[in-house]
């Protein structure tokens, strides 16, 4: 056998333990039986039950309300992170430190946030969620928009100014439709990076408001039902989707 | 002639190092004025501190009887047309054009006459709809230009305006600027690295180098008479002979004694200059020498030959005398010819 043809086999092996539990949810969930594993017939039963689920639809809800959440105030804070790194500070020490929350250990930063909330007496709940997934994923959008922020000429904001723009404008017209690829991927990023959160979610939230990964993890401690496998199906469809158009909004910037 | 902008005195040290030696400059209304120089000869800090994106050390700039030293780049009445053009890509070159006027908040109507008349003026009349990714370099350049006059400034800052360029479309564009300065009427300053490109468009230029102007005239009088060696030395192809003069004769540092019957005081230093049109290769020179190389131009050839004189001498010669590297030459010049430099 060749070398190629072995690491086929690497590859094939790869694929298969990486694709084939995804494969497995996905049939499962349209399977009739409750029995897991053992196809009794196609059917949508449980998808129409997890829709008339209660506390899936609560988790839902309260996911939603942080990945938006999340999303808006990580862009706004992750851009002007990346301006205030590339353009206003030459040390690397302060872009490692800005950076830093995208490389920690969810466990650590997990800790170390309900740390801080039980230090200054902030009651747990959605809010103590959202600003712990923003501190993370601000970073991951200021690593995006730092990206771009080195690719573009710094004459056109000097250009806006000179044909008598004000900085505050400048800023809006030329820099942020400049950065717009960046902003689009980085908001797409951050809101499924919280949507599926679990470690820090797990510390950070109350015991009222739980997220949607919470729920899932609260069904599962008393085994897989086919209800689960068609949850998992549509949050998978729904990642998918986003990677999908954050990967096309990445190439529509290229072409610019 | 009126004076248009004032530059007077103006220093600019970047960590201790002098960019702007106290550089004074008059630019006169509807000039094509140049400032030229080699690379860190403070040009373009110059340039930048007259758009307003340097602030100053010291001195004023003064535009048409107003300091603007202090007065922020959107409010100064100039415009600057950067090297990279700068254009905005997520715009059509309409929009690219309309950005300062819509700043400006001017009806509609006029905005509209006004871009659509200029990119007809810089024959892009059919592209305002276009995004600026789909032009050319040429275009490109013809959009940044229209958008950096459209407003009227008072002064119009070129920055390399051609060097992006093919050569083919940077002669073309050289002609095209010259006739657009007329048209609009408006003063316009280029920086430029490039001899030729200020030679052929400016009225007059200043010679840059290490924070200082080293002379300020019209292309001709820079040719012909260069105020110090190194304007003589950057402007166009010579031969400087460095030494003293004494009764008809340069002696030269290493003792060589070559013809030179110009008029100055005997004893001093002085540098000969020699242009390649002066020194003419006959069988009856005086001096001689070695071809060390050659460079054929088509009617000419610019031929550089070790005489022995400190500096190889470069002349001319026609197109069928051409030598070879390594044949002996003869040269010789009459004694009235080049011009006497002296050192700054």
């Amino acid at each position: 056998m060749t070398g190629v043809g072995k690491l086929g086999w690497v590859l094939a092996a790869v694929c298969f333990f990486l694709y084939a539990p995804i494969a497995i949810v996905i049939v499962m969930s349209f399977n009739a039986s409750k029995i897991p594993f053992q196809w009794t017939g196609f059917s949508t039963r449980w998808y129409s039950e997890l829709f008339a689920n209660a506390s899936v639809l609560e988790g839902l809800r309260n996911s939603l309300i942080v990945g938006v959440s999340t999303m808006i105030l990580s862009v706004v804070l992750g851009v002007l992170l990346a301006i205030g790194i590339t353009r206003h500070s030459t040390s690397s020490a302060v872009q490692a430190l800005a950076l830093a929350p995208a490389i920690i250990p969810d466990l650590a930063l997990a800790i170390g946030l309900l740390a801080l909330f039980s230090a200054i007496s902030f009651p747990l709940g959605l809010t103590t969620v959202i600003l712990s997934h923003t501190i993370f994923c601000m970073a991951f959008v200021a690593a995006i928009a730092r990206g771009r922020i080195l690719q573009i000429d710094p004459a056109l904001e000097e250009a806006a100014l000179d044909l008598g723009d004000t900085p505050r404008g400048v800023f809006f017209r030329v820099t942020v439709p400049s950065l717009m690829p960046a902003i689009i991927a980085g908001a797409l990023l951050a809101f499924t990076l919280s949507f599926d959160e679990f470690v820090i979610t797990f510390f950070t939230n109350g015991p009222s408001t739980p997220t949607l990964p919470i729920v899932i993890y609260s069904m599962v401690r008393f085994g897989v039902t086919p209800e689960i496998n068609a949850l998992a199906s549509l949050v998978l469809l729904f990642s998918v989707a986003i990677v999908l158009i954050s990967q096309r909004s990445v190439k529509l910037s290229q072409s610019i | 002639m009126t004076v248009l902008l004032d530059i007077h005195n103006v220093s600019k040290a970047f960590d201790q190092l002098a960019a702007l030696d106290n550089v004074s400059l008059q630019i006169h209304t509807n000039e094509f004025f140049a400032i030229l120089g080699p690379s860190g000869s403070g040009k373009t800090t110059l340039l930048r501190a007259l758009a307003g994106f340097e602030s100053l050390d010291s001195g004023q700039i003064v535009l048409d009887g107003q300091d603007v030293a202090d007065v922020p780049p959107n409010e100064r009445p100039v415009n600057l047309m950067f090297q990279s053009y700068a254009l905005f890509p997520h715009m059509t070159v309409f929009d690219n054009v309309a950005y300062g006027l819509r700043r400006e908040k001017r009806p509609q109507g006029e905005i509209v006459e006004r871009v659509t008349s200029l990119l007809a003026t810089v024959g892009l009349g059919d592209m305002a709809t276009r995004r600026t990714h789909q032009l050319s370099g040429g275009q490109k350049q013809r959009v940044a230009l229209a958008r950096a006059i459209v407003k009227r400034p008072k002064i119009l800052l070129l920055d390399e305006p051609l060097s992006a360029l093919d050569r083919k479309v940077r002669e073309d564009m050289q002609l095209e600027l010259k006739r657009l300065q007329h048209e609009v009427g408006i003063t316009f300053v280029v920086v430029t690295h490039d001899q030729e490109e200020a030679m052929s468009m400016a009225d007059r230029i200043a010679v840059m180098d290490q924070g200082r102007v080293e002379q300020v005239a019209t292309p001709v009088e820079l040719y012909k008479n260069p105020g110090n060696p190194f304007v003589a030395n950057f402007i166009g192809t010579s031969t400087l002979l460095r030494g003293h003069l004494s009764s008809g004769r340069l002696h030269l540092t290493n003792g060589v004694k070559v013809p030179c019957s110009l008029p100055s005081e005997d004893g001093a230093e002085i540098w000969l200059m020699l242009r390649p049109e002066d020194i003419s290769q006959t069988p009856a020179g005086a001096i001689t020498g070695t071809v060390i190389s050659t460079n054929f131009y088509g009617p000419n050839c610019l031929v550089v030959a070790e005489c022995g004189l400190e500096t190889p001498v470069k002349y001319l010669v026609g197109n069928s005398e051409v030598p070879r590297v390594g044949d002996a030459t003869k040269i010789s010049w009459a004694g009235d010819t080049g011009v006497v430099v002296r050192a700054s």
